[in-house]
């Protein structure tokens, strides 16, 4: 094999190691986003989000809302679910900058990996 | 209410189940921090008090529950260390049904020894208003896919993982598990009615088709709703472990275009189930010094 390809399919290895790695870290911050509450699962986005803003802002402080099974919940206190979803998403989603931007700043497998 | 984790383990001539039941009970210990049941038969408890120590596996395990093998049942399959190696042996996983009337448990989460768990996400189960809950979606930890469903045959019907099932004492769970003792009884009267492709018992199989039943044999709106996480991953018997960290394993994934050729695949605070036994046999020892 000369040279030029084998750097390249070294460089491709990477890449897809790279890509993987990235994919699944998406998954896991998907995974930490399901909230269980009152007997219901949610999944925290930023449609959930919005939606118990609104009834925030319109002064419903108690609601019946629909879960990630389409199972209906009843929340009695909106305000602090509210603030409950914000508070893991936020953690989430800053958990996941910082994967991000060390498997982003990876330049061979070793680094992806943290193996020393 | 008591909660608690419940997991089998029956050695066969060289897979130490046990051994990689202590080693997940340890991790269970540290991520789920609940009370775990083991449920055994009484040679593979003396290997493992030669092996492990009694005091050791009394440390890892709130509870043991001994029951007896049924030496008819023959159930033989290839189990794969990596693509290389592969060998016939008793797979013995009759008796799954009864986890229902053995668990001392009012909310159970009934686990594979090797499903291991690095994350806390299935503490979202506990007080969930569902009877049962059994995923249907799964991903693997080379494909940049998202989580995905199979079927039990190519038109069959959708195939649920056995691998992790939550269930409350109540009426529904005892239906489902009392229709997968029946299941198992017949298997080979519903392995031609489902088109299944080999003879072998598979629990995924006999739930499979047991909430296919209990949903009035609907496919579509099922009674059974989906864990509270994304879907299960599933590291197949065809990769291998490359080192153990806390909470933390990297994998030999092999790439599914080209056999034997592999990449490298990380899979940190996210529990994963790994099917090649003997890779977490040569790792357990690490494992459990980690986790004790």
């Amino acid at each position: 094999m000369n040279e030029r390809l084998e750097k390249a399919l070294e460089f491709a290895n990477y890449r897809q190691t790279l890509n993987t790695q990235l994919h699944k870290s998406k998954i896991k911050t998907d995974g930490l986003l399901i909230l269980a509450k009152n007997g219901g699962t949610f999944y925290i986005n930023q449609e959930l989000i919005c939606f118990l803003d609104y009834l925030n802002r319109t002064g419903i402080s108690k609601a019946t809302i629909f879960d990630r099974n389409k199972l209906p919940v009843e929340i009695s206190d909106i305000p602090s679910f509210l603030k409950e979803v914000t508070t893991r998403y936020f953690e989430v989603s800053n958990d996941f900058l910082k994967e991000y931007q060390i498997i982003k700043k990876a330049r061979n497998i070793k680094s992806i990996m943290e193996i020393e | 209410m008591t909660n608690g984790v419940l997991m089998y383990a029956h050695n066969n001539l060289e897979i130490d189940y046990l051994k990689i039941a202590c080693a997940n009970a340890l991790m269970i210990q540290k991520n789920l921090h609940v009370p775990i049941s083991l449920i055994t038969d009484i040679s593979t408890y003396n290997w493992g008090k030669k092996s492990l120590t009694e005091k050791f596996i009394e440390k890892c395990f709130d509870k043991i529950i001994f029951i007896d093998k049924n030496h008819r049942f023959i159930n033989e399959r290839n189990f794969n260390d990596t693509s290389f190696t592969t060998k016939n042996l008793q797979f013995y996983n009759c008796n799954h049904w009864k986890a229902y009337e053995l668990t001392p448990y009012d909310e159970t989460l009934f686990i594979d020894c090797d499903y291991l768990i690095m994350s806390s996400s299935l503490n979202n189960c506990w007080g969930s208003r569902n009877d049962v809950m059994i995923n249907h979606t799964i991903y693997s930890p080379y494909d940049q896919i998202l989580p995905y469903s199979k079927t039990v045959d190519d038109m069959g019907i959708k195939q649920y993982w056995a691998t992790v099932i939550y269930f409350r004492k109540s009426p529904l769970a005892k239906h489902l598990f009392s229709l997968v003792q029946h299941i198992q009884k017949n298997y080979s009267y519903y392995k031609d009615l489902y088109y299944f492709s080999s003879g072998l018992y598979r629990n995924d199989h006999a739930f499979s088709v047991a909430i296919h039943m209990l949903n009035g044999f609907n496919d579509f709106e099922s009674i059974i709703t989906e864990l509270p996480i994304l879907g299960l991953l599933m590291s197949w018997d065809v990769n291998d472990i490359h080192s153990v960290k806390l909470n933390d394993i990297i994998l030999y994934v092999e790439r599914s275009e080209s056999k034997g050729n592999y990449i490298l695949s990380r899979i940190k605070d996210t529990d994963v189930h790994i099917m090649n036994k003997w890779a977490i046999n040569r790792h357990s020892d690490e494992l459990i010094k980690l986790y004790e």
